[in-house]
């Protein structure tokens, strides 16, 4: 039983991983954190975690809405989260 | 006199007023109905109307930003050859750390599809880093299909740009960074967690006569593909912290007979974590990857009729420490950041490149606004050959002084 469980680790972790991914995009419920937090709050957070937190007047609202799909396809952040910042740096844009 | 006057100006006012009459009833008659045109103006006005209607105005949106770095370097090294030190000394500008002018094209359509372009010029002529075309198919998932940066650790897709980085030079030992075909990606909440997915097929790696990997350009010579993905997860509610785990495997022989079955296993641990103590900003990153590529028969320089083996197996790391004073009352000090970065890579020994390299910087930042930062690197690299059957030196160290500039617009 040990070994055939061994033998199939690989294929089980897969298995697990793929159904975790599938509840997760289908359900796409945000998170309590995400629901909690401001723009501003998630702009701070989540930029810096790669550069500088970028100044909301260094593009327009349209250039910042471009950039929040670049910055989601590059660092992973939810929607709930792009459209968050993207609103904040909007309100606050150029 | 007066009474004249008077009689002349009403005789005109009866005269004009049939005429103004007349004109009031034209204008209203304008007003009431649209002045007929005739077949051909229609034709043009309906042909206009589907091209404006094809045009979408405010749906389409191209930004052009980018990032450009320059500096100069200066170097210093000592080489080891059967116990006989030789020093050289040498500067340069435009090199691979101290030059890059890449563009960025982004065309947005709508909210649901993206494409990125980067076409870069550095010291090796004009590239392209990245072209991709993204579409937002669900609120977290992305599917992206072109050339583009593979999911593996965290520094190539993420940290690797001059105006982020911390120090003037990449960390030695990453696996080649971009590859031809599709990619699935996304971020998606766990409670008060958050996790991510990034996984790829790719055209593949490739086995090269001495045992080192190629990753692109292959073309029909790429008769396996090379799976990759990346899982993030950020444990903590404030995203301080990304702990991230990738692997990449896939066949590597493609109709090389010598490489019969070979194949390359990948895997990577990184770790990105960002906190705010008051009053310092404190930025920790590391990643440490493996490659496998196991024992095949590998063509002797020496006689290259010949063949001979070993493990082919390397080993990477760095680990980056650097911190920023940004709630200092001195506008001076808060946009100073300090960095050090300790790098291993040790390349398979009894290979032609066999070698145990370390890296070590240490580096001052001055941020002359979020996106723009003047460096100082000083690094010393320490290789000790690990190679067999070429002679060559048994050490080379060097310490290089990097000045550096880079902005992103």
């Amino acid at each position: 039983m040990k070994k055939i469980l061994a033998n199939k680790m690989g294929f089980i972790v897969t298995a697990g991983f793929a159904a975790v991914m599938a509840l997760s995009i289908a359900s796409c419920v945000a998170s309590q954190s995400v629901a909690a937090k401001s723009g501003a709050q998630l702009w701070a957070e989540n930029c810096q975690h790669c550069h500088n937190t970028p100044s909301p007047g260094s593009f327009s609202g349209d250039q910042w809405e471009t950039i929040g799909m670049h910055m989601q396809t590059r660092a992973l952040i939810t929607e709930d989260e792009r459209n968050k910042i993207v609103s904040f740096l909007q309100q606050t844009a150029r | 006199m007066k009474n004249s006057l008077h009689n002349r100006a009403r005789q005109i006012a009866r005269a004009i007023a049939p005429f103004l009459a007349i004109l009031m009833a034209i204008g209203a008659q304008g007003q009431q109905a649209a002045p007929k045109t005739d077949s051909v103006t229609e034709a043009r006005l309906l042909a206009l109307e589907k091209h404006v209607a094809l045009h979408k105005p405010g749906q389409s949106h191209l930004l052009v930003v980018g990032l450009t770095t320059f500096g100069y370097t200066s170097f210093n090294t000592v080489t080891t050859t059967a116990g006989v030190n030789t020093t050289t000394k040498s500067s340069v500008m435009g090199n691979s750390d101290t030059y890059e002018f890449s563009p960025m094209f982004l065309i947005r359509q709508g909210k649901k599809v993206l494409l990125e372009f980067e076409p870069s010029f550095n010291h090796d002529g004009v590239g392209v880093n990245w072209a991709a075309i993204s579409y937002f198919a669900r609120p977290n998932l992305i599917i992206r299909g072109g050339y583009f940066v593979l999911p593996f650790g965290i520094y190539t897709k993420k940290l690797a740009a001059g105006w982020i980085n911390k120090v003037a030079t990449d960390p030695i030992g990453l696996p080649t960074g971009q590859d031809y075909g599709v990619e699935v990606s996304g971020g998606l909440p766990l409670g008060s967690m958050k996790w991510n997915y990034d996984l790829s097929v790719t055209n593949g790696l490739n086995l090269m006569p001495d045992g080192t990997l190629s990753s692109v350009n292959l073309g029909a010579n790429s008769r396996t593909k090379t799976f990759t993905g990346r899982l993030g997860l950020l444990p903590l509610h404030d995203n301080s912290l990304e702990l991230g785990v990738s692997a990449m495997t896939g066949g590597v022989a493609n109709g090389q007979a010598q490489f019969s079955n070979g194949r390359a296993d990948l895997y990577a641990l990184d770790l990105n974590y960002v906190k705010n103590v008051d009053p310092f900003q404190i930025n920790i990153k590391g990643q440490y990857n493996t490659v496998n590529v196991g024992s095949q028969n590998y063509v002797n320089p020496v006689d290259t009729t010949k063949r001979y083996t070993f493990n082919n197996q390397s080993k990477a790391g760095y680990g980056q420490f650097s911190i920023r004073p940004i709630e200092s009352q001195s506008a001076f000090v808060k946009n100073l950041e300090f960095a050090i970065r300790y790098g291993m890579y040790n390349t398979p020994a009894n290979s032609t490149w066999g070698a145990n390299t370390t890296q070590l910087d240490y580096g001052v930042n001055y941020w002359i606004n979020w996106r723009t930062v003047l460096r100082v690197t000083y690094e010393v690299v320490d290789s000790k050959s690990t190679a067999a059957i070429v002679s060559g030196p048994s050490e080379i160290k060097t310490g290089a002084l990097h000045i550096q500039f880079s902005i992103q617009l």
